[in-house]
């Protein structure tokens, strides 16, 4: 709309825009209005400032442009400098570790699907199984063609408490005995032959499967033949569910 | 309204506000513009003790909003910024059927003891209050938009600013809410 246009329908509606101008004439403030509202308006105390202004102060309302063009480079610097931590946040969340785990959870989430078909054969009677147990722990190791060591720590009183670490074999070159990586020699000379290899509760895997939200899931056969199925975090290691179950081989 | 006396307050206050002192800058907006606020919130509310507290809201946020002031827009298109919003708060929890009402039968009252001898359109006081209360049947953003224009006499690039639209559309709107305006005093209210 032009501005003659609306200045020729003002022109004929006159008589209502000079109403408008009149409908406040009559209104007035109360006499302590404005008492009333410099009042409150202390009271509010804290002005909201932005955090600019807060950080920067009275620099707001000045002309130093250069010094808000600097506070603005760092702060941008520091941002893009925090951007790897943001990427380990999002992986902790995901992962369901802290930050300081990622790393080896992702080592050995990718240590369970290269030794995955292994695993699924762990068996006490192969070659590859190895138990040792003590008072306090249970430790089963299972190695796998590929070099790679499943090892699994029991609790002898809490069935329900297992967890399992692959150990790759590049870690096994610097130590010509495997059970020096999980068992000091200092325990094992101070408790002598009550270390025997005794069988552990974790004796067959019947089949395992990766689940759609990359936990696995197993089914073993245990020492009196009953059975359990497990979810395990791959990236801890852990357990995270147990439940009895039936001994078919398929999962 | 008396906008070279505003001009100066205006000046006062944005010298204060640049300076840092702001409880010296509101009291300076609260003198010169608590008529013009709580003539715009009555008009825009209906009610007078609610427009004042309104308008003692506008000023305590105007208060509170002025270390972040950019000066992009004059202190009185700022202040009416943020008086239109308050007001729609204000009036969005608002039940004005029931006012309505009542200002209508009071209207009627009024009308029928009304000295016969004077017509209606011949007391401007009637006929204020007609408009007054036309404008409470008007949409909130159209009554704004009339009042900020015709009573507080604000420039069309102003109002431009504060809706944040071009001044085509500012024009557009004025034409549409006079129409509704005319429309809404020809129906009979009875």
């Amino acid at each position: 709309m032009t501005p003659d246009e609306l200045k020729q329908l003002e022109q004929a509606r006159l008589y209502l825009i000079k109403d408008l101008q009149r409908v406040s004439k009559q209104i007035r403030p109360t006499e302590d209005f404005a008492k009333r509202v410099i009042s409150a308006a202390k009271l509010r105390g804290n002005l909201q400032a932005g955090w600019t202004e807060r950080l920067l102060g009275h620099f707001h309302f000045t002309s130093l442009v250069g010094v808000r063009v600097a506070f603005a480079i760092v702060v941008l610097l520091a941002f893009l400098g925090a951007i790897p931590q943001y990427y380990r946040w999002i992986d902790s969340f995901w992962l369901g570790v802290s930050s300081n785990q990622i790393h080896q959870a992702k080592i050995q989430e990718m240590l369970w699907e290269k030794n995955f078909a292994c695993a699924t054969q762990l068996d006490q009677s192969a070659d590859g199984y190895a138990a040792i147990t003590n008072e306090h722990v249970v430790v089963v190791t299972w190695a796998c063609p590929s070099g790679d060591v499943l090892v699994t720590l029991e609790s002898p009183i809490d069935e329900a408490s297992r967890r399992s670490v692959w150990i790759p074999i590049r870690r096994m070159h610097r130590s010509a005995n495997l059970l020096d990586l999980i068992i000091p020699s200092a325990n094992a000379a101070k408790h002598g032959s009550r270390l025997d290899k005794r069988s552990a509760q974790m004796v067959t895997v019947l089949c395992q499967k990766w689940l759609p939200n990359r936990f696995i899931k197993r089914r073993i056969k245990l020492a009196d033949n009953r059975c359990v199925e497990e979810i395990i975090n791959p990236r801890t290691g852990d357990v995270v569910q147990r439940q009895k179950s039936s001994c078919k081989s398929d999962c | 309204m008396n906008w070279e006396r505003l001009e100066k307050c205006d000046q006062i206050v944005l010298s204060h506000i640049v300076d840092g002192n702001y409880h010296d800058a509101l009291e300076a907006m609260v003198g010169g513009y608590q008529h013009v606020m709580v003539g715009f919130c009555t008009n825009m509310i209906g009610d007078q003790t609610q427009a004042e507290e309104t308008a003692q809201e506008i000023f305590c946020v105007a208060f509170q909003a002025m270390p972040r002031y950019r000066q992009a827009a004059s202190i009185r298109t700022w202040l009416f910024a943020i008086a239109r919003k308050q007001c729609f708060k204000v009036m969005r929890t608002q039940r004005r059927r029931g006012r309505i009402e009542r200002e209508r039968l009071s209207l009627i009252a009024e009308r029928s003891h009304r000295d016969p001898a004077l017509a209606p359109e011949e007391d401007p006081e009637i006929a204020v209050r007609e408009l007054r209360q036309a404008l409470q049947r008007l949409d909130k953003a159209e009554r704004s938009l009339l009042l900020m224009r015709y009573d507080s006499e604000l420039q069309i690039s102003e109002l431009a600013h504060i809706l944040g639209i071009s001044v085509a559309s500012v024009r557009r709107r004025l034409a549409r809410a006079l129409d509704h305006l005319r429309e809404v005093l020809t129906d009979d209210p009875r």
